[in-house]
């Protein structure tokens, strides 16, 4: 796949695969430090107070994610396999992979040192650890085992110490490849003012505005480091004719070193020039009084001292192997040193005669209005240009002159706003408590089945499913005691009941609650059990657990001959009513309150939006109440589950999951 | 639309001929795409353009009508060709343009899948960044559009960069001819996540696809199946806000407000107009005129949110 043989994957700009010689942007525990490198068998990278080789990143396709491991040679770099990276991208949403990554952990537990007072493991260890092939995955377990305040900690500040630790003993290293966009957005991290502000959206514009495409001739004014330099070279390719001009005032030209992070090959390095301004706007006879200029063989010289601010840790790579450089990377090298030639006499005459096609200007020190009076009769026709600053007046006045001395048309200040979104779902798991005997295949994301040994006989079906929700609670006690900082939320609903809109919130504007319960203005059956919220804490879950427990015992010893689907009901109310405090005529508002039951803190919500049941006897699904959350089919009204399916497909495509697994069980029919 | 033919490299300097595509330029907010014919006429509130006036002339040029009234005949670029092309379906406008073009990391040479086509808006600069060796496969089911596309292209003269296909992608996904061969993919659909398993087929190594959705749950929706082959999973909203020059003149006022020691910041309104009658003490040339910007009005909203992920390194 990454070998098509196509021309264009030939190029070295292009190609997905790192090699000797290879400038890399290096991500390193998730954008914690970016790290410009030229990959080399020399070069080395420091994380925290380790040195690590970056020879194992070269023949690397970008994109590829590294981790620590440790060998006779000590530590070192290495590719994480994709399953195991899976597992760590998909845990969060994933139960299914997670409990199977967990049995492992607690299986190998050679990183635990065993010791009560619980001290804290020493460098010494640490190192011995290390020595032993234990990865620093484990070695974070075996931190946090032996950290004595660890579990005092609270959940929020547990998850802290385990991200340092990680970082310092299991980095995760991204190998990206430098084009416009990484490096803009990692020179906007790490030193804006490097790049005068010019953030990646703002880039994005002015290329664009400029029309720059691969047979441009464009007109850079770039005090940004090069980054302006490069990011025009880049979209040009080096395919077409196109080339781009840096000028500058005086005799020294601005700095463009940041082109050499771009993997430019010969053809691109080649049509990056540079030209004063004083020798483009002169008549051609003059020509010559530029050739005084100093820095004439480009990018290659001085600027080793502003790469290393950016590379951080990173030792400088090629004084470091003098003779390990390989015939690819002598001939990048080359290449790169072509980068930024002082622009031959001929190119300027053409310049002169046909005017550049586009002009960007990045000088956020040049006073704009009087230097793109001057650079503005050297464009062509008709063509485009952008100017950029970081500040509102020198544009104002620049294109307040522009219109006054009818020098340009279309002329418009643009202020982009750029918002990176963390998109989380409502990441609802559907998780099916059955009998094990059902043999249920679902395969859909986020759906697992979890079958539970029991009775699943018809007149202990209800009672069986209160055992379920306690043995199913029992489980999760379990899971976070493995993992504290893994909270999640559980509802439990019936399965003839829709969520239409999202759940989750109900935990946070309600953040007191240990269990909650759904009730009506209904004297002998105030509170359904089709729907039991439970808040996915230690607390939380002990308590919920504790309270259906005591459900399930005044079910058997009062309600045990009741209806058999309705015992469960009664004894949901006799436990709630029989606490001395409750005064029962809450129910008679549709409001939620908070009471205290047996030690557990109870949310009641009204069933007119938590488990709404559609009118008896309706014929036709007519759509609901704006406000309802759950739709409760409760009853005969399971007929009309098909037809709402279809009237909530036709009014959103936002579909519930509970809505869709349950019809998609193919029973239409049901026998109660 | 932007030199395509290198060796008509330099064509900002061409003058227009018969058969070259102008954007006609009255306001910045009243342009339009003509195709120039000898014997054609334009018209307009300023009177009688005839095309025959503007052949042999450079672009850029300003023309006038049978009235005296005059335009400027400006050379076609993906950016003004978004603000004249007919508007068949809602279509993306520069901010969000420039921004995919970027992420998607696109260079000359590259392949481009994308889907739907709509009015091309997007197709255009798509064409400009991969241009001269790489090509733009777009695909919409609605066969009127895919062919109002095709007479866009040829009328831009983009139809040797850019292929129209007819064809219903959620449902069907990307054809498999191009399995592994596209650098990367941009998705403008309602329900983008039934088309990104093919997506992920189509991507090459470290392929990028970008999705443009209006809502937040379709976002949602389709970082939820991304997850799955995908990485680097970002979401952002891109707006402009653009500003309007105005020379503002301001009395400049000197002075010392009635002996305290010049803090005139807390001092109310009504005494400043009264002393700004008292023309004693204004100095005439004091009256200053600073050009200042202050936002647009009419500031375009929200669009949508642009959603970008790489194909997950495998192997
Ligand atoms: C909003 S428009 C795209 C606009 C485009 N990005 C532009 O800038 O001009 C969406 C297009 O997707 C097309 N479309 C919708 N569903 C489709 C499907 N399943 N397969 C292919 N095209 C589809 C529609 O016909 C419509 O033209």
């Amino acid at each position: 796949m990454a070998d098509d043989g196509n021309t264009k994957s030939s190029l070295v700009e292009n190609s997905r695969v790192t090699w000797e010689g290879c400038s890399v942007l290096l991500d390193i525990n998730d954008g914690d430090r970016l790290v410009f490198a030229r990959l080399s068998a020399g070069a080395t990278l420091k994380i925290g107070n380790k040195n690590y080789s970056l020879k194992h990143l070269i023949n690397c396709p970008f994109g590829s994610v590294f981790s620590v491991e440790t060998g006779s040679e000590g530590s070192y770099l290495t590719r994480s396999s994709p399953s195991s990276l899976e597992g760590k991208n998909n845990a969060q949403e994933n139960n299914g992979c997670e409990s199977k990554k967990d049995e492992s952990l607690s299986k190998d537990n050679r990183a635990l040192v065993d010791d009560n007072k619980a001290q804290t493991l020493t460098g010494e260890d640490i190192d011995a650890m290390r020595r032993e092939g234990v990865t620093g995955d484990d070695i974070v377990e075996a931190l946090i085992a032996n950290s004595s305040t660890f579990e005092n900690k609270t959940l929020f500040s547990q998850e802290k110490y385990r991200i340092k630790k990680q970082k310092k003993y299991a980095p995760k290293v991204i190998l990206r490849r430098p084009v416009a966009r990484s490096i803009c957005e990692a020179y906007f991290k790490k030193y804006p003012s490097r790049i005068g502000f010019l953030r990646v959206d703002t880039l994005s514009l002015l290329l664009s505005f400029a029309n720059i495409s691969a047979n441009s001739e464009a007109l850079v004014v770039d005090m940004v480091g090069g980054l302006l330099t490069g990011a025009v070279a880049e979209r040009m390719g080096g395919t077409g004719t196109g080339q781009v001009c840096s000028t500058y005032l005086g005799k020294t030209p601005y700095s463009i070193e940041i082109v050499r992070i771009f993997n430019f090959g010969n053809d691109i390095c080649k049509s990056i020039l540079k030209a004063s301004l004083q020798d483009l706007m002169t008549s051609s006879s003059s020509t010559e009084n530029g050739s005084l200029d100093q820095n004439d063989n480009g990018t290659g010289g001085d600027d080793s001292s502003n790469m290393k601010g950016v590379q951080g840790g990173l030792l400088d790579q090629n004084d470091q192997t003098p003779d390990g450089t390989s015939q690819v990377m002598r001939s990048c090298n080359k290449s790169v040193n072509k980068a930024g030639q002082k622009a031959p006499k001929e190119a300027i005459k053409l310049w002169k005669e046909n005017g550049f096609s586009s002009l960007i200007v990045a000088a956020p020190d040049l006073d704009t209005w009087s230097l793109v009076k001057d650079l503005l009769p050297l464009l062509s026709n008709s063509a485009p240009f952008a100017i950029y600053h970081q500040f509102l007046q020198p544009l104002a006045t620049c294109m307040h002159n522009l219109q006054l001395e009818k020098m340009a048309i279309g002329l418009q200040i643009s202020e982009p706003w750029l918002r990176e979104y963390q998109v989380t779902m409502p990441q609802s798991n559907v998780v099916i408590l059955t009998d094990p005997a059902s043999d249920l295949s679902i395969s859909r994301n986020g759906v697992t089945v979890y079958p539970i040994q029991g009775e699943y006989s018809r007149d202990k079906l209800m009672l069986q499913r209160i055992r379920s929700y306690i043995a199913f609670l029992e489980t999760r006690l379990q899971e976070l005691s493995r993992r504290p900082d893994y909270v999640k939320h559980y509802i439990f609903t019936d399965s003839d009941i829709a969520v239409v809109d999202n759940l989750g919130s109900l935990f946070h504007d309600f953040p007191n609650f240990h269990l909650a319960l759904t009730f009506r203005n209904n004297k002998d059956q105030p509170l359904n059990s089709g729907f039991i919220a439970v808040r996915g804490t230690v607390d939380g879950i002990s308590r919920a657990k504790i309270f259906l427990q005591r459900v399930l015992e005044v079910y058997k010893s009062k309600y045990i001959n009741a209806s058999r689907m309705l015992g469960d009901q009664l004894a949901l109310a006799w436990v709630v009513k029989s606490h001395p405090s409750f005064d029962t005529r809450r129910f008679s508002k549709p409001q939620p309150f908070l009471e205290d039951v047996g030690g557990a803190s109870v949310l009641f919500l009204p069933c007119a939006v938590y488990n709404w049941t559609p009118p008896e006897g309706a014929g036709q699904f007519h759509g609901m109440p704006l406000d309802v959350k759950v739709v409760h089919f409760k009853g005969s009204r399971k007929r009309l589950m098909l037809e709402s399916w279809n009237f909530f497909s036709s009014s959103s495509s936002d579909l519930s999951d509970m809505l869709c697994l349950v019809l998609k069980s193919g029973r239409t029919k049901y026998d109660f | 639309m932007f030199p395509l033919d290198s060796s008509k490299k330099l064509s900002f300097n061409r003058l227009i001929s018969e058969g070259d595509l102008v954007i006609t330029y009255e306001r910045h907010d009243n342009m339009k795409a003509v195709k120039v014919c000898e014997g054609s006429t334009l018209q307009n509130r300023f009177g009688v353009f005839k095309h025959s006036d503007w052949i042999g002339k450079p672009f850029g040029t300003k023309v006038f009508s049978n009235k005296g009234g005059f335009i400027y005949l400006l050379a076609p670029t993906p950016e003004l060709w978004t603000l004249v092309l007919s508007h068949r379906t809602q279509i993306l406008y520069i901010a969000d343009i420039s921004f995919v073009i970027m992420f998607l990391e696109l260079v000359p040479g590259c392949v481009v899948l994308e889907s739907g086509t709509g009015s091309g808006s997007l197709s255009t600069s798509l064409a400009r960044a991969v241009a001269p060796t790489g090509h733009v496969y777009t695909f919409d089911f609605h066969e009127q559009r895919a062919a109002s596309a095709r007479e866009d292209f040829e009328k831009t003269g983009l139809s040797s960069l850019v292929t129209v296909g007819v064809r219903d992608i959620q449902g069907e996904g990307f054809p498999n001819e191009f399995s592994g061969m596209a650098d990367a993919v941009f998705l403008d659909l309602p329900q983008p996540w039934l088309a990104i398993p093919s997506v992920a087929k189509m991507l090459r190594h470290d392929g990028i696809v970008c999705s443009f959705s209006p809502c937040i749950e379709q976002v949602q929706r389709s970082c939820e199946t991304l997850r799955s082959n995908f990485t680097d999973i970002r979401t952002f909203e891109v707006l402009l806000r653009t500003y309007e020059v105005r020379e503002v003149k301001m009395d400049s006022y000197q002075g010392k407000e009635e002996g305290d020691d010049g803090v005139s910041v807390g001092a109310p309104p009504c005494k400043r107009r009264q002393r700004s009658n008292d023309s004693s003490n204004l100095l005439e040339n004091q009256r200053s005129s600073i050009p200042m910007a202050r936002p647009c009005m009419e500031a375009k909203g929200h669009t949508g949110y642009l959603t970008f992920a790489r194909l997950r390194c495998l192997s």
